[in-house]
């Protein structure tokens, strides 16, 4: 195994006047290029732990690596312009441009300031916004979940090797919440750094993760292990209860859209003939067909009544398509917007907001029935090391 | 979520936001004017008897103000550079303890009347410019720090631990944000004291140190009332006048994007 990018070594804190220490005696690998979860009750000491690793709160005992190097007695400040930093308020400063926000750490490392301006626009750009209309202005001008894709641009800014990120979506609506993870992810297979992310959401975590450390009381892992392991095979009863009910739900969570055959949904194009299009839909023996603009991106569902309806433009009748998602979606944000949708289908599309099919219940009760069967072969296999080392043992 | 910071600690004073324009910017130095022009012709057309012509002479009354605005303005400036450091000292991690309790006792200060400060210190230290100075660093000490602490106290502690959480310097955080976005409160305090000593300072002729207090004085012992009046007019748009260019320096200094 290559060695860790950060290794946290017998770690304590003990703050002032508190007989019981925040952080007992970890010892957590984070591997490189994986985005590592803390998650926990609160108090269970996972923000403590995160913020020892760049040393905002000092350790009590222990040792703190980076790239092999022993970090503890580093000097703090030079160490954390090494590692991008993230919160849950963001912490914008308001006074500045977003421009002067995002080069904040490469004016500290005395970058010249034409590459400072370059990497300032491909910042923005990497976390979608355009530098153009976005540069010049204030944070207060921005909604929130712009404001954090800023705080995210500003931490990757000098293209530090790790990340610490502190419930970075926790303060943003649930719809800007979802787009905003999948766009980490999308962004995180480009620049593959190495994240040490917390948040209390269970959900977050399995959606998130590549690793996921459940701490308990005193920052005492649970378990770390990977999402399915820990889904499929929560180590005790503190683990099953912190997941939670509904186990296999979750478990959607943990495939993608792009992971399934899409189904294919009848479509027009908006310049059909209605004759036809009827037709087709007779063909295809569904409740309504899939209208595309010129672009191929999904406008409406039109159903055999609304096409019988010939006084009014294609682009006003039928239903909007409301239940639209990207490919790095989960199964369960898919789930979630065909359970709003009127047709019972989601739509998948890519980047561009292009039609790349659509995904129904029966995509879904497939995946669950995959998953189900490798969760028990997995378990069995367990049982049956298990038997085979009492076996050898006796 | 956190309890807003801004609740736990007192309102600054002066921190009314108002809204830009041309019409504000040119109503006050309108009005001062047709105040001032209004106590010129009233004055200059009355017959004024001997004892008035003597006091309100042109020279007499310009030296009044100027030596009024000396007052007022080395007090001012000696606030500035001793109260703004203590305000910046106070407020460092190492004094955090000391932050509420010299609030505290900066509100209480605050209630010490001015006429008190000022013939206690001429009584105790002397008479003169420099003890009517003295006196006056003292009374508008109190709202300066005050400010000034408050304004550092009410940056918001994430902008703050975002700096350090990047790598900047104790010294780099206080002076790239925590004073740049402290900067409104802390003119605000200071246009308070500015305003403060304007008014307080009338009463540095009871310690022999001159002022815009000269005629008004006067004018009580006279029973001269022309004279008290157009004492006391000055005062006032003095007052107002410094206000209005605090005021202005306030607008121009603000960080932009707050």
């Amino acid at each position: 195994m290559t060695e860790p990018m950060i290794r946290l070594d017998r770690l304590t804190k003990r703050f002032p006047r508190q007989a019981i220490p925040a952080v007992e005696d970890l010892s957590l690998d984070v591997p490189e290029g994986e985005i590592v979860i803390l998650v926990g009750p609160s108090g269970c000491g996972k923000t403590t732990t995160m913020k020892m690793v760049n040393r905002i709160i000092e350790p009590t005992s222990g040792r703190i690596e980076l790239q092999g190097e022993d970090v503890t007695d580093a000097n703090p400040d030079q160490l954390r312009r090494r590692i991008g930093y993230v919160i849950q308020q963001i912490g914008l400063f308001p006074h500045l441009t977003i421009s002067d926000n995002v080069a904040t750490v490469p004016r500290m490392l005395k970058w010249p300031s034409g590459r400072i301006d370059a990497r300032v626009d491909e910042m923005l750009e990497l976390v979608g916004l355009d530098p153009s209309l976005f540069r010049d202005r204030y944070p207060k001008q921005l909604s929130g979940g712009q404001r954090q894709r800023v705080g995210v641009a500003r931490a990757l800014a000098a293209d530090p090797p790790v990340m610490l990120m502190d419930e970075p979506f926790g303060a943003i609506d649930p719809i800007t919440r979802e787009r905003l993870q999948n766009e980490f992810l999308r962004l995180q297979e480009e620049i593959r750094k190495t994240i040490v992310f917390v948040t209390h959401d269970i959900d977050e975590a399995i959606k998130m993760g590549d690793r996921i450390a459940i701490l308990r009381d005193r920052a005492q892992i649970a378990q770390y292990d990977t999402p399915e392991q820990i889904l499929s095979s929560p180590a005790d009863g503190f683990v099953e209860d912190f997941i939670g009910s509904g186990a296999s739900l979750k478990r959607l969570n943990l495939v993608r859209a792009r992971d399934y055959h899409l189904s294919e949904w009848p479509t027009a194009d908006s310049d059909g003939d209605r004759g036809e299009m009827l037709a087709d839909l007779r063909r295809a023996g569904k409740g309504a067909l899939l209208l595309l603009d010129a672009q191929r991106r999904p406008i409406r569902w039109l159903r055999a009544r609304d096409l019988q309806r010939a006084d009014e433009p294609l682009d006003r009748i039928g239903l909007e398509v409301r239940a639209v998602v990207s490919r790095q979606a989960t199964l369960a944000d898919a789930l979630n917007e065909m359970l709003e949708s009127r047709i019972g289908s989601t739509v998948v599309v890519d980047g561009r907001g292009a039609y790349l099919g659509t995904i129904d219940i029966d995509i879904i009760m497939a995946a669950v029935d995959t998953m189900r069967h490798s969760a028990r072969e997995a378990s069995l296999a367990e049982l049956g090391d298990e038997h085979d080392r009492q076996d050898t043992g006796a | 979520m956190a309890a807003d910071p801004a609740t736990d600690t007192p309102r600054p004073e002066g921190l009314v936001q108002r809204s830009a324009g041309l019409r504000r910017y040119l109503a006050m130095p309108a009005f001062l004017a047709l105040v001032g022009g209004g106590l010129y012709l009233a004055v200059s057309r009355r017959q004024l008897d001997d004892i008035e012509q003597r006091v309100l002479t042109a020279d007499s009354l310009s030296d009044a103000v100027i030596r009024h605005l000396e007052l007022v303005g080395v007090s001012t400036l000696a606030v500035i550079a001793l109260a703004v450091p203590l305000g910046i000292l106070l407020t460092r991690p190492f004094a955090r303890g000391l932050t509420v309790p010299v609030i505290g006792v900066a509100n209480i200060g605050q209630a010490v009347p001015s006429i008190g400060v000022i013939v206690l210190l001429g009584l105790t230290l002397g008479i003169g410019f420099r003890y009517a100075v003295y006196a006056l660093v003292l009374y508008a000490f109190l709202p300066v720090l005050r400010n000034t602490m408050v304004g550092l106290q009410r940056v918001d502690r994430a902008v703050i631990e975002a700096g350090r959480g990047m790598g900047m310097t104790r010294r780099a955080v206080l002076g790239r944000i925590e004073l740049p976005l402290a900067v409104p409160v802390i003119l605000a305090g200071i246009r308070t004291a500015l305003v403060i000593n304007v008014g307080t300072a009338t009463l540095a002729v009871f310690t022999g140190a001159g002022g815009l207090g000269a005629p008004i004085l006067s004018g009580i012992t006279l029973s001269r009332t022309v004279v008290l009046l157009t004492g006391s007019v000055l005062v006032a748009l003095l007052a107002l006048a410094l206000d209005y260019l605090a005021g202005l320096a306030e607008d121009l200094l603000r960080p932009r994007g707050l």
